[in-house]
């Protein structure tokens, strides 16, 4: 019973708590670059890192920091780590680094790094913080993945990885033949269009389970009535 | 220390910005040479192609009002690479470099990538005209080419532009 | 009282939806017949056949998607697509697109309009935009280069004289009519020339019209003010830069003035209610028409001032206040102010416009320039093929 927990907060944490397609936060990035498997990881690498970080740095200096100047210490912090990890991945990532472009320095304003620094970590201790940081940087780098597969399949016919710091292939598929891909999920509107119906589908689980839950509430508490009925 | 005090807060963020600036001096005195390692190496394919075997360092502060320069390389006692690009019949552009040596004549006359008309802009790149503008020096300008007005009337703009930069040097 | 709101057209109305849809079809397809006559006989019976092909692999498409969602929304499946009228659709934007798309950037256009045009809105009559021009906008915008097929290279009107950024001397006019194989004007209204596959013959569209009037499927008011507007407004810029009557004829037979006009501009679904916000709505697009096409990087403007005016119907029916009409003179002055702002701005647009007797891809301060001396520029000359 509690493994069936366990196993649904993980699985719930990743849908009904999905930063993109559940909060809609961070989407300005989430449309720009998910055209490939690389960008999708590679900048869901960079936000995890920088979220942790991020969040394990907040709640180390939140209990030291006077509400009225709490913003700019937080904007310091995570605007530093953005631009070590920028550095970082330019040095030793480029063409990823290049891929990426400006939406490496947009992580600072990413929504979903302060946000999550004001909504939890500075009210929470060091380590719940960081587990904090790395589930919401998973469960954004899965929905960038989700895109970018649906996207690079649909607008390129080619599934394709490469190592990001060599450059080298370590694999692609063709799965849609040459000539019968469709050029719109490669372009803004494809990213619109994948995105609505991935938040779509979201919604959709979201409203299902919800309306399962009140079944069930509704079946127990009959049956609760029913128990003392008979008693 | 009373937490709500402005020297608190003052001392606080002064303390967390010098933390971050030092870290940031350190990764970058880490980074910054690997970058710009890479990055003249992206570029050097394409420079040997004038000065072959020299050492090139790339010039970053530069005013260019013109806008046409793209890019700026010096070669050790040999002289200086101006990458230009400018549009002349295709509307998507072309780039070249133009080389001047340290005396001042040109040391070459290299086009990238152009998308002129076969026979009529792309003349501009062929073995006549690309010798008569590598005759020239800093004294001179390139000349116009007829059947190619547009093409090398751009070629024109851009030398201009690098002997700008050149001479003011 | 709870007044229900229907978007029109409404059942007091002589015409039912199936009536006029039906109507619509019988006129789309004389314009296919048209058109493959015209391909069989200009081109041969390759390219007359291929316009049948498109259509049906169009048509196809629509009836699988709509059946296929129907089928995952739990509705029945025949009623469904019947009453969701797809193959108007499928055909207004096959007779859109050029000869030169190939079939599965046609299907996969088709399949995109109807599901993110039409049916996630809700399904017939609840869309926002017009479900063919949004297909037509994605087919253009991303299979322009990879699936298409190289059978015709030869240029549309709109294209060439987009290449002279639509505005340039009789007698440059003349030559491009020439060597484009366009003929005279008189060929144009005929439509004896390569285009985009549906809108070519003006002559069948104007009967079309009248036919569609005539049966009360549509109000007249929305083309002819549309149709209207472009000529006027064109002929004022015309003679501001000193061109004659050919001017304003040519802006209204090239591209997709008429066609859409005729069966897009009339979409009861996503134009305004009121007869006014029609007409308002008509010469909206009329202007954007032209401003797009003076201005913008494309050859023809109607595909997109169809678009932005649909965006902009929730706000005219607003203005004009939709279903209840209150106090005529006040909303007849909105009106009027609204047309008069859009009909300067337009102008306005036109006289700044460069004349060019030299083709140019793109660059007007240069071609003026060195226009005598390039004859690279009227030789090479590449443009777009669709409109």
């Amino acid at each position: 019973m509690s493994e069936n927990n366990e196993k649904k907060g993980f699985f719930s944490e990743m849908i009904f708590n999905n930063p993109v397609f559940g909060l809609y936060l961070g989407i300005c990035s989430t449309l720009a670059i998910t055209t490939s498997l690389n960008n999708a990881i590679g900048m869901g690498v960079a936000v995890i890192v920088v979220l942790v970080l991020s969040n394990i740095a907040v709640s180390l200096i939140a209990p030291l920091t006077p509400d009225e100047i709490h913003i700019p210490v937080y904007i310091v912090i995570i605007a530093t780590l953005v631009t070590l990890v920028g550095m970082l991945m330019q040095a030793y990532t480029p063409e990823l680094f290049s891929a990426l472009g400006a939406f490496i320095d947009l992580i600072v304003v990413n929504c979903i790094i302060l946000g999550r620094a004001e909504a939890y970590a500075c009210k929470n201790g060091v380590a719940a913080s960081a587990r904090d940081g790395l589930m919401m940087g998973l469960s954004y780098t899965f929905s960038l993945l989700a895109m970018s597969l649906i996207r690079q399949l649909l607008g390129t016919g080619i599934l394709s990885f490469s190592n990001p710091m060599s450059g080298n292939e370590i694999f692609s598929i063709r799965l849609i033949p040459q000539g019968f891909e469709i050029p719109v999920f490669k372009t803004q509107t494809g990213a619109f269009l994948t995105f609505a119906v991935l938040a779509a589908a979201v919604a959709a689980i979201k409203l299902n389970s919800e309306a399962k839950e009140k079944a069930k509430a509704l079946e127990a508490a009959k049956a609760k009535k029913k128990e003392a009925a008979k008693a | 220390m009373n937490k709500q005090s402005t020297i608190y807060k003052v001392l606080l963020l002064g303390v967390l910005c010098a933390f971050c600036g030092l870290l940031l001096s350190g990764v970058n005195g880490l980074t910054a040479p690997i970058i710009e390692e890479a990055a003249i190496q992206k570029e050097k394919a394409n420079l040997v192609l004038i000065y072959p075997d020299a050492e090139f360092k790339e010039v970053k502060d530069y005013d260019d009002p013109t806008g046409l320069i793209t890019g700026i390389y010096t070669a050790e006692g040999l002289g200086t690479v101006y990458k230009i690009h400018n549009v002349g019949y295709n509307s998507n552009g072309f780039t070249f470099l133009l080389a001047f040596n340290n005396d001042g004549t040109v040391g070459g006359f290299q086009v990238l990538e152009h998308g002129e008309t076969d026979g009529f802009g792309s003349r501009c790149f062929d073995e006549e005209y690309v010798s008569s503008v590598e005759s020239l020096t800093t004294s001179d300008s390139a000349p116009l080419l007829s059947g190619a007005t547009l093409t090398s009337t751009a070629i024109k703009q851009g030398y201009d532009a690098a002997k700008a930069l050149f001479t003011a040097k | 009282m709870k007044l229900i709101y229907k978007p029109s057209p409404n059942y007091r109305s002589p015409q039912s939806t199936s009536g006029i849809m039906k109507d619509l079809t019988y006129c789309l397809i004389a314009v296919t017949i048209f058109s493959s006559l015209y391909y069989t006989m200009a081109f041969g019976s390759n390219l007359g056949l291929r316009v049948v092909l498109m259509m049906i692999t169009s048509v196809a498409s629509a009836l699988a998607t709509e059946a296929i969602w129907c089928k995952v929304t739990k509705q029945e499946v025949i009623k469904g697509v019947l009453t969701s009228y797809g193959w108007v659709t499928a055909m207004i934007l096959t007779l859109m697109s050029s000869i030169k798309v190939s079939y599965y950037a046609l299907a996969v256009s088709t399949v995109i309009a109807l599901v993110f045009g039409k049916l996630v809105f809700g399904g017939f009559g609840q869309n926002i935009f017009n479900p063919a021009a949004f297909g037509e906008a994605i087919l253009m915008n991303t299979f322009a280069g990879s699936n298409r097929t190289d059978i015709l290279t030869s240029a549309t009107p709109a294209a060439a004289m987009k290449s002279y950024g639509w505005m340039t001397t009789g007698d440059t006019f003349s030559t491009m009519m020439t060597s484009k194989g366009f003929g005279s004007l008189g060929q144009m209204f005929v439509g004896w020339y390569p285009s985009a596959i549906g809108s070519t013959s003006a002559l069948l569209i104007l009967l079309c019209l009248a036919y569609l009037v005539y049966r009360k499927d549509i109000d007249w008011q929305a083309s002819v003010f549309y149709i209207g507007t472009v000529f006027v407004l064109s002929l004022v810029i015309g003679l501001l830069h000193g061109q004659g009557i050919w001017y304003p004829i040519f802006q209204v037979l090239a591209g997709g003035v008429l066609f859409g006009g005729v069966f897009m501009l009339t979409d009861p679904v996503t134009s305004p209610v009121t007869i006014l916000g029609r007409i308002v709505f008509a010469v909206g697009a009329a202007c954007f028409t032209l401003i797009f096409r003076l201005r913008s990087n494309m050859p023809d403007g109607v595909l997109y001032s169809i678009l932005l005016m649909n965006m902009l119907t929730p706000a005219i029916d607003k203005m004009l206040e939709g279903s209840q009409i209150k106090d005529i003179a006040k909303l007849k002055k909105r009106a009027i102010i609204a047309i008069a702002c859009m009909a300067l701005v337009t102008i306005g647009v036109g006289a700044i416009a460069k004349t060019q007797s030299a083709a140019s891809t793109g660059n007007p301060a240069s071609v003026n320039e060195f226009a005598a001396a390039i004859p690279e520029s009227t030789i090479s000359w590449e443009g777009t093929d669709y409109e």
